[in-house]
């Protein structure tokens, strides 16, 4: 009995987080690039990836993150295809250290790993560029237009990301229950 | 670290990352697409287009105000130029009818090559129930003195009746106050051209003092004559319009079209010499 509640679990969860992904995908395609600052386009994935990685766990984050890397890179081709494993290894970090923090803490841990998320979207942001354009880079325009405006804007963006992940969850909270899945 | 190689989940995962990002950019680089990225983007294409159709919706929105506010100034632009163009054009057109005008005075100066001409530009027509009078655009500081005769460049206008320093009033010749010597040209008949009450009504002046045998007919062209202290010699006064004879003293009496347009004069020359005069 435990193990069918346990399957049918981890399929809605599939199926959430799917969804999820999918979605987040097509808005860091659609909305996000008409929200630029300078020549900045904030990441919401990243933020995403967190939140479920402090909530769920690395296993789950992780496969959300390879996931919601697939789509993105689908909808917005680029010939690198690098999201999908940085974002892979995004969850699986951000699960290890977060998943560990007590329940009140959550969003707190949340706000703390932040920065060093956005500081490894900039990182990444970096060497796809360095990847994608060596030789031809501006540093100083590179460092000022695109990744400082960039770490700053996914910074903030991910707050609201994280009230929208949480808001998303809430159906498949109520099926649960509704299911005695918890 | 050690975490990681115990989870084996996550050794999969990664594994599936790295082939995944392997397979996706070495194919990419062949310039085709991969089954995953083929098949994700197949079910997400359409949601995504959806999607960019309402934001586009809401963008248009947003911006319209903006695009307003442009369209507006632009608008308001495009009037500005317009009016500038508007006056340009009128500028133009007039300056067009002036030369037109000019040639036809140049034509006069070089008939009445013993005479000084000013050219000058009606600014004013005073027309009341009395007196028609116009006002040039020259006086006594381009030498203009009162009584110096005034021509359009159809005919004689009228003469000079009051001088300013920078204007002057012209008396035309249907007026009572003008009058002048004048000759018809076909038979050289003499008379005095002036003004009358009833007959500037009508826009005409009137030949009298003819003689009593005069074979004057309506048609014949009146000019100026030589012993005229007042116009050179030739200018044309008008045509005649219609013969009278009067009641009283059995003359006859004839009603002369002006040559001049009287109605739509704008450029005029005051000629302010000429050989006959204040001899």
């Amino acid at each position: 009995m435990n193990n069918k509640f346990s399957y049918l679990s981890i399929i809605l969860d599939i199926i959430l987080y799917g969804i999820l992904g999918a979605l987040l995908a097509v808005l860091q395609t659609t909305l996000m690039p008409r929200l630029t600052v300078f020549y900045a386009v904030a990441d919401i994935i990243i933020g995403a990836i967190c939140c479920i990685g402090i909530y769920k766990g690395e296993n789950t984050a992780a496969l959300f993150g390879l996931w919601a890397g697939l789509c993105v890179e689908a909808l917005g081709s680029t010939d690198i295809s690098l999201l999908p494993l940085f974002y892979t290894l995004v969850g699986y970090v951000c699960g290890r250290i977060g998943f560990n923090a007590r329940n009140n803490a959550r969003f707190a841990a949340y706000l703390v790993s932040l920065p060093l998320l956005c500081l490894s979207r900039t990182a990444f942001s970096f060497v796809f560029h360095l990847l994608r354009y060596f030789g031809s880079i501006d540093f100083k325009m590179l460092f000022v237009y695109t990744l400082l405006p960039e770490f700053l804007y996914t910074l903030v963006i991910c707050i609201p990301v994280f009230i929208l992940v949480k808001a998303l969850e809430l159906p498949i909270y109520a099926i649960r229950k509704r299911g005695g899945l918890y | 670290m050690k975490n990681l190689f115990q989870n084996k989940f996550m050794i999969v995962l990664i594994v599936i990352a790295i082939l995944l990002v392997g397979t996706t950019s070495f194919i990419s680089a062949l310039g085709y697409t991969s089954y995953v990225r083929n098949a994700i983007g197949i079910v997400l294409t359409p949601v995504q287009k959806g999607l960019n159709f309402v934001f586009d919706g809401f963008e248009d929105i947003f911006s319209s105000k903006e695009k307003y506010n442009e369209l507006k100034k632009e608008n308001e632009d495009l009037k500005q130029q317009l009016a500038e163009n508007q006056e340009a054009l009128a500028n133009a057109e007039l300056a067009l009818q002036e030369n037109e005008t000019l040639k036809e005075f140049f034509g006069i100066k070089e008939e009445h090559l013993d005479c000084s001409f000013e050219n000058a530009k009606i600014t004013g027509r005073q027309s009341t129930t009395y007196t028609v009078l116009y006002t040039i655009n020259k006086g006594t500081l381009h030498g203009l003195t009162p009584g110096m005769p005034v021509i359009d460049k159809y005919g004689v206008l009228g003469c000079i009746s009051e001088v300013g320093l920078t204007w002057a009033k012209v008396t035309p010749l249907t007026e009572p106050d003008v009058s002048l010597g004048a000759v018809v040209e076909r038979t050289g008949e003499t008379g005095i051209c002036s003004g009358s009450f009833t007959a500037s009504k009508k826009g005409l002046c009137v030949l009298s003092y003819l003689s009593k045998n005069t074979n004057i007919e309506v048609g014949d062209r009146i000019i100026t004559s030589d012993d005229s202290a007042m116009f050179p010699k030739g200018m044309l006064i008008g045509t005649v319009e219609t013969i009278e004879t009067d009641s009283l003293t059995r003359e006859k009496i004839a009603y002369i079209k002006p040559a001049a347009d009287l109605e739509n004069v704008n450029t005029v020359m005051v000629i302010t010499e000429f050989e006959a005069a204040y001899e």
